[in-house]
């Protein structure tokens, strides 16, 4: 029997027919495999893109020591622990919070294009490219947390406090968005054209 | 009407393929043929490893809150925090947003999503499962999407390492359990599968009602 006269809840995952309205064991509506929400993930991508440029222009971090203040943006934070030698964390906070946004939005931009125009793109490594936006797009939260954390824990007034700047809530934010755009895409969409 | 010759099969929520999946053995899996995508997981006493890794989870989670945190000495002033007290002077900064962020992340997706595991895993054990506890397991799903206290974690060691030239640095009895509650949580959502849970709660649910429709049928014919 093929999987498309049938429908799976997304809740208890029990299989019905397709003319059923309701899960028979949960009560859950059932969803008809509606076509892809592209839009809601185009919003979510484009908003996403707009808290990019707040987010790496200002500063996420600001320091006072000894009545000296310095600001930092994303970059220069990575530039600044590298200069210090700590090749390191130099390294996971430029992959987390410079790399690893501009391949997932690549990624997201390549997904939601290849369905918005119906490019016949290899179902296989749509899913692959999705799963890993899906996977690795979380830790790019790790600037944000640490920046977070430091302010709550360095205040020891004119010696050193670290205070966040404006771009870390668009950091924060900018994460967030392509969360939501990643997760308004639904894998399966990739493989119902597969097997025409 | 869902069909009952598949209450066994699966639709791979990743291509949308139907797959049989027989009753695993413990320590097998069932892969989706079309995708790769693993279905569903059988783990050794799954049920057992969920419940106690969470409640240990859980309980390092409360000790994590109260005591000290990290203290940090520079030019002879010390300064003390817990862990709730990182996020506090964040509220003391008129950092709002962020510290309501910092809160959810903290500690407030962490408890939800624990004491969620323990009260789903807890009534399956002892039997006590309805069509309502679907209801939390759909989400425990979504609490696992938010949840990002590894990433919090990780950031904590990086901070540590970014200010370990500036100041001393001493780790508290708090962070050590907050660093057991983390490991703990994830040797939970190792032993964590949704098909499984579902197909547990399902069949719970249907065998403690056969008995009643029996008898109401007994009943009518009797009648
Ligand atoms: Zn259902
Ligand atoms: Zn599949």
């Amino acid at each position: 029997m093929s999987a498309k006269h049938l429908l799976s809840c997304h809740h208890c995952m029990l299989i019905h027919d397709e003319n059923s309205l309701h899960c028979s064991f949960c009560h859950a509506t059932l969803h008809r495999p509606e076509p892809l929400n592209l839009q809601r993930s185009w919003v979510f991508l484009l908003t996403a893109l707009l808290l990019y440029f707040p987010a790496n222009l200002l500063p996420i971090m600001i320091t006072n020591s000894l009545g000296t203040r310095t600001s930092n943006t994303i970059a220069g934070g990575v530039m600044l622990l590298w200069d210090h030698g700590s090749y390191f964390i130099a390294s996971i906070i430029f992959i987390a919070s410079l790399l690893v946004p501009i391949a997932k939005f690549i990624a997201l931009f390549a997904l939601c294009l290849s369905e918005t125009f119906d490019l016949r793109l290899d179902a296989y490594n749509k899913t692959t490219i999705y799963r890993m936006t899906e996977y690795v797009g979380r830790w790019s939260m790790i600037d944000v947390f640490v920046v977070a954390f430091l302010a709550g824990f360095i205040q020891m007034g004119e010696i050193m406090s670290i205070y966040p700047g404006p771009a870390a809530l668009a950091f924060a934010a900018m994460v967030i968005f392509t969360m939501l755009a990643a997760n308004s895409i639904n894998p399966k969409q990739f493989w119902d054209k597969h097997d025409e | 009407m869902h069909i009952d010759s598949l209450n066994n099969s699966v639709i791979c929520h990743q291509c949308g393929l139907l797959v049989d999946v027989p009753l695993l053995q413990d320590g097998s899996s069932a892969n989706c043929p079309r995708c790769a995508k693993v279905l569903t997981k059988r783990h050794r006493n799954a049920t057992d490893h969920v419940l106690y890794f969470s409640i240990s989870a859980l309980l390092c989670l409360l000790y994590s809150v109260g005591f000290g945190f990290l203290e940090m000495s520079v030019q002879g002033q010390v300064r003390q925090i817990t862990l709730m007290e990182s996020v506090t002077t964040l509220f003391s900064l008129q950092e709002m947003a962020l510290g309501t962020l910092m809160t959810v992340i903290i500690v407030g997706l962490p408890a939800i999503y624990v004491s969620l595991l323990i009260y789903l895993v807890g009534s399956i054990k002892l039997k006590r499962v309805s069509r309502h506890s679907i209801d939390i397991l759909t989400v425990v799903g979504y609490v696992r999407f938010w949840n990002m206290c590894e990433i919090f974690f990780l950031g904590i060691l990086v901070s540590m390492v970014k200010i370990a030239g500036l100041a001393h640095i001493e780790i508290g009895e708090s962070f050590w359990a907050y660093a057991f509650f983390n490991f703990f949580l994830f040797a939970a959502i190792m032993h964590f599968d949704k098909v499984q849970l579902a197909r547990a709660i399902r069949e719970l649910t249907w065998e403690r009602e056969r008995p009643r429709q029996d008898s109401t049928n007994e009943a009518s014919r009797v009648g």
